[in-house]
């Protein structure tokens, strides 16, 4: 009859490479974890403002949320662009 | 090669182009007497069009045109899209505000004395049609002004009466019908003209087929009484839109559509045009608002020179 002590070798072999390579790898996470978080600080602390509770009843139903208003603003990128766009067949205005 | 013929007719200018392999100005020529002919019948500033002969009807059956027959029909599916926003039977409401002659001939800043009180609108389904005969009943009281609709239905006509010659776009007096890709398979450039600056373009929309319309309270205006009013009324009160929007521009599968659309988006004021246009997937749009900001509702970053 074979023995085992063989494999069980091997299975120690690979319990102790898997732990170490856990454990190193927990200690670099946290190594740079550490070194990336700063403590924020606000550039002018003001004293925290009491948020405002809702006064009266809360109803379900009515009007639903309204959508969100995208304000667009000519970025450097969109000037530039247009500045290369084709030369517009005609244009659309109010009726002139 | 683009071809392009440009025109003045119902009070405003016309372009129309197309797409050929050479330079042929000949199935252009023919584009200015089809407008004439829509004038005459759908203008309420020429005394003898046919619209004026209805307007004066008052009730007893008159029998209309093909044309004028289209573009009621036309004007009743606008109504009912833009659930009244966009009706033709606000002409009281316009002449009351001093809108009462070709907007060429309004003074600018004109000495109205009359009172600052507003007409009732009615609305175009008080109509009776009979289909058979092309027979119209219109109410005692309630008279059309077909203005934006008809430019935009005129576009799209003329649009597609071109098509047979090759690839088209016509251009009536803002409101664009494009009927598909140029020869070369690529879209066409519009720009959309800055309200504040008319010699520069907010965007260059790139559009294949369809329509494209603004409408804007930025030139249509005069004075009445020191007040500033403009042509775009609001139905529910009978008086000029009180809106944050200056100008709506508007996607839409007709230029027709368009138009009716970048009038109810521009009624509606910016925060509930851009839900109606965001609701309606064949729609895209652009407004700008009073205080310059630009507002774009999802699809029109898709037509968006980029």
């Amino acid at each position: 009859m074979q023995s085992k002590p063989n494999t069980k070798n091997r299975d120690d072999l690979k319990v102790i490479i898997t732990a170490t390579a856990l454990t190193i790898t927990l200690a670099l996470w946290n190594l740079f974890s550490d070194g990336t978080q700063k403590p924020v600080q606000a550039a002018n602390p003001e004293p925290s403002v009491p948020t405002q509770m809702l006064q009266g009843k809360i109803l379900l139903g009515g009007l639903p949320p309204k959508t969100t208003i995208i304000v667009s603003q000519s970025s450097p990128s969109r000037q530039r662009n247009q500045q290369n766009s084709p030369r517009p067949v005609t244009n659309t205005s109010s009726s002139k | 090669m683009i071809n392009k013929l440009e025109f003045r007719v119902m009070g405003c200018h016309m372009l129309a182009a197309l797409d050929l392999p050479e330079e042929r100005l000949t199935e252009l020529e023919a584009v200015p007497d089809w407008f004439e002919v829509w004038e005459q019948s759908l203008s309420r500033f020429r005394a003898t069009s046919e619209l004026n002969q209805l307007n004066q009807s008052a009730g007893a059956p008159f029998q209309v045109s093909e044309t004028l027959w289209d573009v009621l029909q036309e004007s009743l599916t606008s109504e009912r899209l833009s659930f009244g926003l966009v009706t033709p039977a606000v002409l009281d409401a316009l002449v009351m505000a001093g809108y009462d002659r070709s907007f060429d001939a309004l003074p600018s800043a004109s000495a109205y004395l009359t009172p600052d009180h507003f007409a009732s609108v009615g609305l175009l389904s008080e109509l009776q049609l009979d289909e058979s005969s092309r027979t119209v009943y219109l109410p005692p009281g309630l008279h059309l002004d077909l203005g934006g609709i008809a430019k935009g239905w005129a576009a799209d006509q003329a649009a597609r009466k071109l098509s047979a010659c090759g690839p088209t776009l016509v251009n009536a007096g803002g409101d664009i019908a494009i009927s598909g890709p140029q020869s070369n398979g690529e879209a066409w450039p519009i720009g959309i003209t800055n309200p504040f600056d008319p010699e520069s373009n907010l965007e260059v929309l790139m559009i294949e087929r369809g329509g494209v319309a603004t409408s804007g309270r930025d030139y249509r205006r005069w004075q009445r009484d020191g007040i500033w009013q403009h042509h775009i009324i609001d139905p529910r009160t009978g008086l000029p839109a009180q809106t944050d929007v200056l100008t709506a521009t508007v996607i839409a599968p007709s230029a027709v559509d368009a138009e009716v659309a970048a009038k109810v988006a521009l009624i509606s004021g910016s925060h509930a045009g851009l839900d109606w246009l965001e609701s309606n997937r064949s729609l895209a749009g652009m407004l700008v608002l009073e205080d310059g900001q630009r507002v774009y509702s999802q699809r029109m970053y898709e037509f968006i020179w980029s």
